[in-house]
């Protein structure tokens, strides 16, 4: 029983609250397991701060190339929004930077020994319509999730990226500011990660919500307003039912109906089926988020990426042409049979 | 994570030195202990910055907290002899060895 407590405190990066429990709250456990969990503590901390540090120095390394970013998720959430940023931890660093100033920002971190986990279908797709990249370093410890926008797919489309930016909040980190979204964005950006991340969704931000949520600090006007503007209602809501019913929050405490007055349109409802379809796939997401699109120009440059990507993304990811086309017949022959068990069910 | 023993700095030796904890650290609260890591490379590791964290805890704890004032080793090893009831030579030389690891970590600074 300890064992699976501790796997699951470590997997879902909560070992600093089961601490905070069992130190603040008087949960009794013998020696050895305050001491495993002592450890335990220390091994993921230890890693934190290692990433943070590597965190300042990629921040550095843009700031070089004239490129300002935000600092999403773990570490902004750990430091602004926990009592102590030990309750908090993390397992990559998540920057974002602004659509303008994408290239630079790839380049610079390229430059720096960053490599791209995957190439980009064509140039520019990812500066109009990814969510982002993830790279990787030879020598250094940590991934980077490179942010252009909130999410994959059509509600990281939807994302009005002037707004991601209009506001920030500035946190110190190893003796300089480094910026985050405010608290409203972040709020919102937990939302996204709980709603349309993994299936089922991992308790680290249905905690994150929580966390903002019950701090009393959040202006419901202006998340009711982005959650409106960026058209993702279902998202938010979704996020929020998802907290209260896993967390087993105090109903007085919901903010939904009370403080927050979301209505979901039914496009985004069909749109949130695909994140949360057992069929869900990039086809599905690509499917979805050509109909998000509002120009025809940019569905069919979007479509033409994604046909006729170049060869070195078709190489990279799928390992050559035929195996792209194998890999695309399976997917639709295992969506098709989901379909037909989604509808027998 | 470290202990902190590397090789050290020669400036420790000098008794009029004082130190404290440098600016610009990445540290955690981590249950009895702390955990401490510069947030650049010190000049002492010649750049490398793959270290890991200093794991303060027990005296080295005491220690780290008294250093958050500037203090010369010497006022240092007085408050840890008092604190612990030791031999003041025997904690003067632990106290030095224990600056020059900090040091070389790059978590302390001199302060003068």
């Amino acid at each position: 029983m300890w064992t699976a407590v501790l796997d699951s405190c470590r997997a879902q990066r909560m070992l600093g609250l089961l601490w905070a429990l069992a130190s603040e709250e008087g949960v009794d456990l013998d020696e050895d397991q305050g001491e495993q969990l002592e450890h335990e503590l220390r091994e993921a901390l230890a890693g934190d701060l290692i990433r943070e540090r590597e965190l300042l120095r990629l921040v550095e390394v843009l700031e070089a190339a004239g490129v300002e970013a935000r600092v999403l998720k773990g570490p902004a959430v750990a430091h602004l929004d926990y009592p102590d940023p030990a309750m908090r931890s993390f397992a990559d660093v998540d920057l974002l930077v602004r659509p303008g100033e994408w290239d630079r920002a790839v380049a610079a971190l390229c430059g720096d020994g960053w490599l791209r986990t995957y190439f980009e279908p064509r140039p520019g797709f990812d500066r109009r319509f990814s969510k982002g990249t993830v790279l990787t370093h030879p020598d250094r410890p940590v991934e980077v999730d490179l942010h252009r926008t909130l999410a994959l797919g059509p509600f990281g489309l939807t994302v009005n990226l002037g707004d991601l930016w209009a506001s920030g909040q500035a946190f110190e980190l190893g003796g300089r500011s480094v910026t985050a979204l405010d608290l409203e964005r972040r709020l919102i950006h937990a939302c996204y990660h709980a709603a349309l991340g993994d299936l089922p969704a991992r308790f680290v931000p249905l905690r994150d919500i929580a966390q903002m949520s019950l701090s009393g600090g959040a202006n419901w006007d202006v998340v009711r307003d982005l959650t409106s503007r960026w058209g993702a209602e279902a998202v938010v809501s979704r996020a929020f039912e998802l907290t209260w019913e896993k967390l087993e929050l105090p109903a007085e405490a919901y903010p939904l109906g009370t403080q927050l007055w979301l209505d979901v349109p039914d496009r985004q409802r069909g749109a949130l089926g695909v994140y949360l379809s057992k069929r869900r796939t990039s086809v599905g997401l690509t499917v979805a988020s050509v109909a998000v699109l509002p120009k025809i120009s940019d569905k069919a440059r979007f479509v033409a990426c994604l046909a006729f990507p170049q060869r070195s993304y078709v190489q990279q990811r799928y390992g050559g042409s035929a195996e792209r086309w194998r890999s695309a017949a399976s997917t639709l022959l295992s969506s098709r049979k989901a379909a037909r068990s989604d509808r027998s069910r | 994570m470290s202990d902190g023993r590397t090789t050290g700095d020669p400036t420790v030796g000098d008794d009029k030195a004082r130190w404290r904890q440098a600016d610009g650290l990445l540290s955690r609260r981590a249950g009895s202990a702390e955990l401490a890591l510069a947030a650049r490379a010190p000049v002492a590791n010649g750049g490398n910055d793959h270290s890991g964290p200093v794991l303060l805890s027990g005296t080295a704890l005491v220690l780290w907290d008294l250093l958050r004032d500037p203090i010369t080793v010497e006022a240092l090893a007085a408050e840890v002899a008092q604190l612990y009831a030791a031999d003041p030579e025997t904690v003067r030389r632990d106290v030095s060895e224990a600056v020059e690891a900090f040091s070389s970590h790059g978590i302390l600074d001199r302060a003068d």
